[in-house]
């Protein structure tokens, strides 16, 4: 049996009130490809995390050839031969592939002057080694998602690596760039070097891997060549009996077709169509990358339908804009709270009511005590805890953030809410909040669309799901019963597919 | 484990901070005051030259508005000076042409909202970033002025036209009072309106702004029609100080009043630009520039000062701390 290049022994790692890593032992051997699975918490991030160098572990020890290594910094990282290529890739967008490639590394010089042609002459070798071309005149802002993947991984081969970590690297990648990608990993396994992939997709995992480990809630449940194990053997090894449980069953009246999407297309997504009913949660399932937030962002007016129909109510839908949907009584909360949701620097009160002036204004002219009364009376209905209402939301917690979004959005008093992601990044107690706010409105005859990747939060609050699979429509399928494992089938399977 | 704010951490050093972070800039302001009128009693602090000096700076301070209101969106506008100069030329050219003063006026300020509608269309809606989109307005508007006048000042206003720019109303000069209906009507725009709410949303993060349902788009534009009509009414009362009109006379506008929203976004409203802290930022610069001119300092040498102290005020005002 062949050495292993990499080896952790017993990593711990601890953060205020959860356990990461419970003594996590992995190994990985030259010319092995190794996929690294579980469900989102299990670990997976962290244990990368503690490798790259970028968090401590509080126990353990990493060893490479069997000597241990202490990995500090990015830097020790890179001098062990361990290279990153994570979904941000991190290159300089107006360079080239040549130049971004030797980026850091000493460049050839021609007449004691740098020489890009022998620049390039030098990439093209590399890119020849792993049987690709990557046109090299072009700034990489302008390359495909699959070729800038190649330049970064030609970076970390330049810089000497030879125990490469991917981080779901087939994301946002077409099934031919896919294919590239896939056939460039074999060369590097060819070549000797160690690949360790992270992957949420499990077709990726047997299509690559030789060996997959499974995590879950920070141990190791066990490692086993992918040839000895199934898909479904698999998903249940990243669930665990345990959590093999039906969710509480949840008492509903629904009421009459709020929404009615017919096969509608855009943005490399689609043809979908499913209806929204009134007090119901139509959960998207699916896995990163499904499509599910370009999807919701088409119902919200943020992005193009090219095709289809939406009927809401029993007219004909076709959001232009936020505002338009906003105004019809569709409202989203996006995913990237900080980035697409809150104006960090205003106060909690502006935030609030930034979606309604109009309601509080007569002519024009903002009627303050009216906006601010009813800003404390959503924030109160959606838990928001804030000193003041004048505030900057950016002293807040993620939580409090979040159910700030959450104000907002009753302050609209939406028909129809799109929820990206509600629950990212908060706490366990603002969770249970939000929860409650998301079943008050339904009670109250709001449609839900839901997308979360969490599956125990999209089958506690789902009472039907339709999912997506790379951006295609799969199965529509009623709640009732559905367990994780269940779950997990679901996002794998076509809508033709058998059982 | 973060704790909540308020209990332990608000000591008395955070009031301090917060205290001069809203009123340092206000302080500074008075200090400059003080220290000139006790340098020079006999010459600046007199209510001759004081009136003097908020006569000089009322065309920028009208000017600066707009800039202002452009920059809550996080934009820029760094063609006011042209836009003033050129309005100055369209003025004078109707006035000497026999047009009367009323109608000349009117026709100007619309001019005026017109290259601030081109201003936004380029930005707004074309997308062109603000500053290489005003920078290259700007350069068209400088080249138009200097087409209509042939590069000469335009002499032979109306007597009558003197009013504006070197009148009074009762005690109180009329550009003061031009300047003071501007800033007035800025503020209820900026803090008592929906627009001015989405202005502020804007800046504060314009995707989420746009998903919040605003127009952003629409909005951005009128923040610059409103610029655009500022610097016009700027130019206008300019020319009638200099009672002449000179393709270039406003050219200095361009860095001055983005100088003075930035000192007045280090006041009053924490690091975003609003109406009064605009005027103060134009009031340091006038005391600044008048002061040291009593003082018998250089005046190339009172340009360098100026700088450091606009430094000077973002980094005391923890501004620089934030991104952007």
């Amino acid at each position: 049996m062949a050495k292993p290049r990499l080896q952790l022994r017993a990593v711990r790692k601890n953060y205020p009130g959860v356990r990461a890593l419970d003594g996590v032992e992995f190994d990985a051997r030259a010319g092995e490809v190794h996929a690294l699975v579980g469900e989102n918490g299990a670990g997976k991030s962290t244990l990368i995390k503690i490798v790259a160098g970028v968090v401590a572990a509080d126990e353990g020890e990493i060893l490479v050839d069997g000597r241990a290594t202490a990995v500090r910094s990015a830097a020790d990282a890179r001098r062990s031969g361990f290279a990153f290529i994570h979904q941000e890739l991190n290159l300089v967008e107006y360079f080239g592939a040549a130049e971004n490639v030797f980026l850091g590394h000493p460049v050839p010089k021609r007449f004691g002057l740098f020489s890009r042609r022998r620049l390039r002459e030098m990439t093209g070798r590399v890119f020849d080694t792993f049987g690709v071309s990557i046109p090299m005149d072009r700034p990489v802002r302008y390359l495909a998602p699959g070729q800038r993947a190649m330049v970064a991984i030609g970076r970390a081969f330049v810089h000497d690596a030879s125990i490469y970590f991917m981080d779901e690297p087939a994301t946002a990648l077409t099934s031919r760039e896919k294919e590239r990608l896939f056939a460039l990993i074999h060369t590097l396994r060819e070549q000797g070097n160690t690949v360790v992939c992270v992957t949420h997709n499990l077709d990726d995992v047997f299509m690559i891997a030789d060996r997959v480990t499974v995590l879950r809630e920070g141990k190791r449940i066990g490692t086993w060549p992918t040839g000895e194990i199934d898909k479904d053997t698999l998903i249940a090894k990243m669930i665990g009996s345990a959590a093999q449980r039906a969710p509480e069953p949840v008492e509903r009246t629904r009421g009459a077709v709020l929404l009615s999407v017919n096969g509608i297309a855009g943005a490399g997504v689609g043809p979908v169509s499913f209806t929204v009913r009134a007090g119901e949660v139509l959960g998207i399932g699916g896995l990163v990358g499904a499509g599910r937030s370009t999807l919701l962002q088409m119902l919200a007016g943020a992005l193009k339908v090219r095709s289809g129909e939406i009927t809401f109510g029993d007219r004909p839908y076709r959001p232009r804009t936020p505002g338009c949907a906003l105004r019809k009584g569709v409202t989203l909360i996006p995913e990237e709270r900080r980035a697409q949701g809150l104006a960090l620097g205003l106060s909690v009160r502006a935030n609030t009511i930034v979606s309604s002036l109009e309601r509080f204004a007569t002519a024009g002219l903002m009627r303050f005590s009216a906006a601010a009364r009813a800003a404390e009376q959503a924030g109160s209905r959606a838990r928001v805890k804030t000193a003041s209402y004048r505030q900057v939301v950016q002293t807040l917690s993620g939580g409090n953030q979040q159910k700030v979004m959450f104000a907002r959005a009753l302050l609209t008093a939406p028909k129809v809410l799109l929820l990206d992601e509600p629950t990212k990044g908060v706490d366990i107690g603002a969770r249970g909040e939000i929860y409650e706010i998301i079943r008050r409105l339904t009670g109250e005859g709001v449609g839900v669309v839901l997308v979360s990747s969490e599956f125990d939060e999209m089958l506690t609050l789902s009472d039907r799901l339709v999912f997506l699979r790379e951006g295609r429509q799969g199965r529509t399928v009623a709640n009732e019963g559905l367990t994780q494992h269940d779950y997990l089938r679901l996002c794998y399977m076509g809508v033709d597919d058998e059982n | 484990m973060r704790t909540n704010s308020g209990g332990l951490d608000s000591g008395p050093s955070l009031d301090l901070q917060r205290f001069l972070k809203t009123w340092g800039t206000l302080l500074g302001f008075v200090f400059l005051v003080v220290l000139f009128s006790l340098l020079r009693p006999d010459a600046f602090a007199q209510i001759r030259n004081l009136r003097n000096l908020v006569e000089q700076v009322a065309t920028l301070a009208i000017a600066s508005a707009g800039v202002g209101m452009v920059m809550v969106t996080g934009d820029f506008d760094l063609s006011v000076g042209a836009v003033a100069s050129l309005s100055g030329v369209i003025l004078a050219s109707l006035l000497v042409s026999g047009v009367g003063i009323a109608p000349a006026i009117l026709l100007t300020v619309l001019a005026g909202a017109a290259i601030g509608a081109v201003n936004g269309l380029i930005i707004a809606y074309a997308g062109v970033s603000p500053f290489i989109g005003t920078l290259a307005a700007m350069t068209s508007y400088t080249g138009l002025a200097l087409f209509i006048t042939r590069g000469t000042t335009v002499f032979g206003l109306p007597a009558a036209f003197r009013w504006i720019g070197q009148g009074r109303v009762g005690p109180i000069p009329t550009p003061v009072v031009i300047m003071v209906g501007v800033v007035l009507a800025t503020w209820i725009l900026l803090d008592y309106t929906t627009f001015g709410q989405r202005l502020y949303a804007i800046g504060g993060n314009r995707q989420a702004a746009y998903l919040a349902g605003i127009n952003t788009s629409r909005a951005r534009f009128f923040a610059y029609v409103y610029s655009g009509v500022t610097a016009s009414i700027s130019g206008i009362v300019l020319t009638s100080r200099l009672f002449s009109a000179h393709p270039q006379a406003a050219a200095p506008f361009m860095l001055n009043a983005a100088a003075a929203v930035f000192l007045g976004m280090t006041a009053f409203r924490d690091g975003q630009p609003n109406a009064f802290g605009t005027v103060l930022g134009v009031l340091i610069m006038g005391v600044l520039s008048n002061g040291l001119n009593i003082v018998g300092v250089d005046t190339y040498i009172q340009s360098v000062l100026t700088g450091a102290i606009l430094i000077l005020a973002v980094l005391l005002s923890g501004l620089s701390q934030r991104s952007a």
